[in-house]
Order: structure tokens, then C-alpha cells, then sequence
């Protein structure tokens, strides 16, 4: 199997399926968005100002205190809510991704030796077995109380939770690659290993890799949203989605939109990056369970 | 089966020590200082210095963990660095609000997540069951703490039917209900979107089985197959599952009980954290993770009273 073809044919496939159509575009639209914030939001999302404070956004209109220029309104501070909406989807959407790759390709690395190597697959599994037994935020609460607050060590927890999943699935999957008459063969003909692992069982992984990725990607907004929330992950004044919703907890009973809005910037990205991960499962590799 | 209890104890007992050691160490190895902490801000050097003798923190680590480990052992978690009171009492008063929480979410997540998966199952391929399987997907990307301040403003603040906060009594007591049930409902929501996925696939793999086929073809009615005969098989992949979940409950009661102000330890975790309190980090995320363990045990038990079939080897 060529390697080009089967990820043409996914995509294929993948665009075939309404629903992950629409998710698809909706996050390249936000992506969009995102990336050039500074077009889209000029307004500096720091700007504080006592005059603005909590106006309310286009929905509105009517209201004497809407001002034009605050599309989403302002916050307990008078800043503008669309331009920290779009500021703030930058670092959750860097912190997701970059935790999700460093946890991607650590986890890939313990996953695939565990897998290929037998002496090394018990220690390795039983260390994962432990970082395991640190149920949710817990294991990232740890490495953050370790650190200190601050957006790269939220990014460096995320990751380190993100390894044992990692690790675990893919190990499955070479186990299961391994047992392939052909990689016998290569063996049989003198292939040395770091070639058969990169060269074989890398590639045949790979479908599994895509898809637990894209999963992992919701998770690691989702997590990263929390840490902020909690106050233990993305630093004030820094806007980042779930920083903005516990910051206008104080609001909630004059400005509920404040806490509405970035929840539901989460909730459009994570359920995307779920969708096209389950769809993408479905077409890739239909025998992996959650 | 006692050679299978054996073999989970032992293994247990290397997790309880691996999971000793990760929080020793990554404490151990953390910037900042105990014993200025413990001395306060207003501490000299030799203030610190003697502070930090009496804490034992100027031996080497292997001792320090060492006489860590023989505490723990001995029931002693260590004081807290800043109330200077026993960590497990004040753990001890606050984990029946942290128990509490995560039962009745759990209780939350069973009664909406597997009925949900068996209707999505029974109705296969119909709108219903899309229907289902995309609001499952929707349930688990909604961050509880996002769903728990949404529910409080319009539960709590423009209905006026639940507390907006705080945690009394259990939730089986008719105060302990209002209180509990919008945590509940937030915190399980996600449990639950999990359940109504795995209720579905192992439905639809139990209900392709011959033994339903030999009930079907028996005449029984549909109803009393998928109820009675499928259901029991189905639930054995959910109870795995629920071991797992009540350990994400626990984690997730973390955030949950900061939006519910809910004094339970979740929130002396956070305030430890932010106070710099590492003994308090310590013990308090060692209890969790131990909590964690013996549901999974409890768990692995269980399956051999719904399904006598399975012999551990």
C-alpha cells in the first residue's frame, strides 16, 4: 500500500460523511480565525477600561450601552470579549496541539518498543500502569503543583498525560503487527530492528497514530481549559478560554454571556476534533475501542 | 481465584509503591522551599535552617523516603506546612463531600448513560440512534466545570430551584438531594456520555449472539430478550468501565467542587497547591490515587458476581 493513497483515500472517504464535513470546515474557519486574531480582533485583548465596562454584545443592539466597535460586548475589566475570544483560542489551540505531539511522540516511542521488545515491555507498562493510577487533572495537577504555575508547565503536564494512553494503544497495535507474517520474513532476511520498527511497524501504526491523535487534541484543550480554570494553568491577564470563564465567574449573575461564549468556543472545537476522530476511526481503524 | 487475588495484591502493592515514589520525588525535586514555608515570612536563615532539621528535610532523599513511606505506613500523612495540623484529619473531614459528589454522579451517570446506549442499540441505524450517538459525543465534549456555572445561573439563580453551592449532608437526605443533584449532573455527564457509547457496542455485540438468536427463536418478546437476557451480558463491559470512571470522577470532583464551592479535597488540593503546602499536594493526591486503586480491585471482584463464567487465572 502506497503510502500517499491510503491517507488520499481516507480523506475520500472522511469527506463522504456530511457530519465530518461540516466540523472539518468549521475548523478550518476557526483556524482561520484564530491564527490571524490581529485582523480579524485589532483591538488589544489586555486593554482594560473603566468607562466599558461589561457592555453587552450585538444581541443587544437596542441597548444604549452596546457600542458597535465591541462586536461580543466587554468584560468585568472593559475588554473586548471577541478580540480575547480570538486571543485567547491561540494559546488553547498551541497548548493543545504542542502537548498533544510532545505526548504523541513520546508515547508513540514507549508504545513501540514496549510492543516490539519484549524484556523492556514489562517495565515500561508498569511504570504507564502507574502514571495510570493518577486519575484526570490529577497527574497534571502534580507536575504543575512540581513546576509553577505557568503556561509551559501546563503545556509539559498535558503531555506527561497524555503519554500512558499513547503508549498503551500503540504498544496494542504493534502486538498485533508484529504477529504479521511479513515482518517474519523481514526479520528472516536480516533486516536490523531500528529498520524494521521504523521502516514497517511505524508505517502500518500510523492510521492508529491519526486517529487517537485527533482524539487526544479535544482532550488537551479540554484539559488545558481546566488547568486555567482552576487557576493553575495559563497565567492572568493572558486571555485563554477557560481562564475567561473563571475570571467572569464574579459576573454571573449581570453578564452571564461571559461565561457562555468561551464555553461555547470549547465546546465547538472539541466536539469537531471528537466527530472527525471518531469518523476518522471508523474509516481507519474500526477495531479500536476508546 | 485466591491465586488471582494473590496476584492483585502483589501488584497493587507495586503501584501503591511506584505511585509513593512519583509523588516523593516530584515534590522532592520541585523549586521552592519547605522549610522557609513551614518557617514563615517573617523567618531569619537560622530560623529556616532549624526549621528545616526539625522536618528532617537536610537528609539524603532515600532516607527521606524511606521515613515517608514507614509514616504512611503508620497512618501518619505529616503535618501541613501551614495550619500545622495533621494532614489525614482535615483530609478526613472533607472526603464524605468528595464521596458524596462522586457516588452521585456516578448514580447520575448510570440512570442517563446506560439506558440511553441500550435504546441506541435496540433502535440500530435509526434517527434515534444517530441522534443518540451524536449527543453522546456532544455530553463528553462539554467541560463540566463550563456545564456546572452554566447550570447555576439558570437553575439557581433565575429558577431558584437548586442551592447555588455548598454541601451539607448526603445526597439520600432531602437537603443533601438539592444540594447534590447540579454537581452531580455536571460532574457525570461526561460518565454518562461514556456509558450510553459502551451500552451501545456491547449491546449490539451481545444481541448478535446465538444465544438471543435461540431466544428469538424461542418467540420470546423483544422486550423481555434485551432487558433480561442481553442486558446482563451487556453490563460487563460498563462495570469495567465504571472502575475507571469513578477514578475521573474523583479527578474531576477537583474542579467540580471549586464551582460548586464544595469544601471537599478537591478543593484543599487547590488551595494546597496555590499555598505551596507540599506535604498537603502529597498526601492529598496520594489518597486520591489510592481511592482509585481499591474501586478498580472492588471492580475486578465484582465481575464474578455478574458473570460467574469468567475464572481468574
Amino acid at each position: 500500500m502506497k503510502r500517499e493513497s491510503w491517507i488520499r483515500t481516507a480523506f475520500q472517504k472522511l469527506f463522504r460523511n456530511k457530519l465530518a464535513t461540516f466540523c472539518f470546515i468549521v475548523l478550518i474557519i476557526e483556524f482561520i480565525l484564530i491564527i490571524f486574531a490581529d485582523k480579524f480582533a485589532p483591538i488589544d485583548p489586555n486593554l482594560t477600561s473603566v468607562a466599558d465596562r461589561l457592555r453587552p454584545g450585538f444581541w443587544a443592539k437596542s441597548d444604549p450601552k452596546y457600542l458597535p466597535e465591541h462586536l461580543l460586548g466587554t468584560d468585568e475589566l472593559g475588554r473586548d470579549v471577541w478580540s480575547r475570544l480570538l486571543h485567547g483560542g491561540q494559546v488553547s489551540l498551541a497548548v493543545g496541539f504542542t502537548a498533544t505531539f510532545i505526548g504523541l511522540v513520546l508515547g508513540t516511542f514507549f508504545g513501540l518498543l514496549a510492543g516490539y521488545y519484549k524484556r523492556l515491555d514489562n517495565i515500561i507498562m508498569r511504570f504507564m500502569d502507574v502514571l495510570f493510577t493518577f486519575p484526570g487533572v490529577l497527574l497534571a495537577l502534580l507536575i504543575v503543583a512540581m513546576l509553577g504555575v505557568s503556561t509551559r508547565n501546563a503545556t509539559i503536564a498535558i503531555s506527561i498525560w497524555a503519554i500512558p494512553s499513547f503508549a498503551r494503544m500503540i504498544r496494542g497495535r504493534v502486538l498485533q503487527i508484529k504477529q504479521e507474517e511479513y515482518i517474519t520474513a523481514i526479520q528472516s532476511l536480516g533486516a536490523t530492528n531500528f529498520w524494521i520498527i521504523s521502516k514497517h511497524i511505524l508505517i502500518n501504526a500510523m492510521p492508529t497514530i491519526i486517529v487517537i491523535a485527533t482524539m487526544r487534541i479535544a482532550g488537551s484543550i479540554l484539559s488545558i481549559a481546566t488547568l486555567s480554570f482552576l487557576g493553575v494553568g495559563v497565567p492572568v491577564p493572558q486571555a485563554e478560554w477557560g481562564g475567561m470563564i473563571s475570571s467572569a465567574k464574579t459576573q454571573m449573575y449581570k453578564a452571564p454571556q461571559l461565561i457562555i461564549i468561551p464555553g461555547i468556543a470549547i465546546i465547538i472545537t472539541v466536539i469537531c476534533f471528537n466527530i472527525l476522530g471518531d469518523k476518522l476511526r471508523d474509516i481507519l481503524d474500526p477495531n479500536l475501542k476508546d | 481465584m485466591l491465586k488471582y487475588l494473590r496476584k492483585r495484591l502483589i501488584m497493587m502493592v507495586f503501584l501503591l509503591l511506584g505511585m509513593t515514589f512519583i509523588v516523593f520525588a516530584s515534590l522532592y525535586f520541585a523549586p521552592g522551599d519547605p522549610a522557609e514555608i513551614a518557617a514563615g515570612p517573617s523567618a531569619t536563615v537560622e530560623e529556616i535552617e532549624l526549621m528545616r532539621r526539625y522536618l528532617g528535610l537536610d537528609r539524603p532523599f532515600i532516607v527521606q523516603y524511606g521515613t515517608y513511606l514507614w509514616n504512611l505506613l503508620h497512618g501518619d500523612f505529616g503535618t501541613s506546612l501551614i495550619t500545622r495540623q495533621p494532614i489525614l484529619s482535615e483530609l478526613l473531614i472533607r472526603l464524605p463531600n468528595t464521596l458524596n459528589l462522586a457516588t452521585s454522579a456516578m448514580i447520575m451517570a448510570c440512570i442517563i448513560g446506560i439506558p440511553l446506549g441500550i435504546i441506541a442499540a435496540i433502535y440500530k441505524d435509526t434517527w434515534i440512534d444517530n441522534a443518540l450517538t451524536t449527543l453522546s459525543l456532544a455530553g463528553i465534549s462539554i467541560p463540566n466545570f463550563w456545564l456546572g456555572t452554566v447550570l447555576i445561573i439558570y437553575f439557581c439563580v433565575q429558577l431558584g430551584w437548586f442551592p447555588t453551592g455548598g454541601m451539607s449532608e448526603f445526597f439520600w437526605t432531602k437537603t443533601g438531594f438539592r444540594q447534590a443533584f447540579l454537581p452531580a449532573l455536571s460532574l457525570g455527564m461526561q460518565t454518562a456520555a461514556g456509558f450510553t457509547r459502551i451500552g451501545r457496542s456491547s449491546m449490539l455485540d451481545v444481541l448478535q449472539s446465538d444465544y438471543i438468536r435461540t431466544a428469538r427463536s424461542k418467540g420470546l418478546k423483544n422486550g423481555k430478550i434485551v432487558w433480561v437476557h442481553a442486558l446482563r451480558n451487556a453490563l460487563i463491559p460498563i462495570v469495567t468501565q465504571m472502575g475507571t470512571s469513578f477514578g475521573s470522577l474523583l479527578g474531576g470532583s477537583i474542579v467540580t467542587e471549586q464551582v460548586f464551592a464544595v469544601n471537599g479535597i478537591g478543593t484543599y488540593l487547590i488551595n494546597a497547591i496555590n499555598q505551596r503546602n507540599y506535604n498537603a499536594v502529597q498526601s492529598t493526591v496520594l489518597v486520591i490515587a489510592f481511592m482509585f486503586l481499591v474501586v478498580n480491585l472492588i471492580v475486578d471482584l465484582l465481575y464474578l458476581v455478574i458473570d460467574p463464567r469468567i475464572k481468574y487465572e
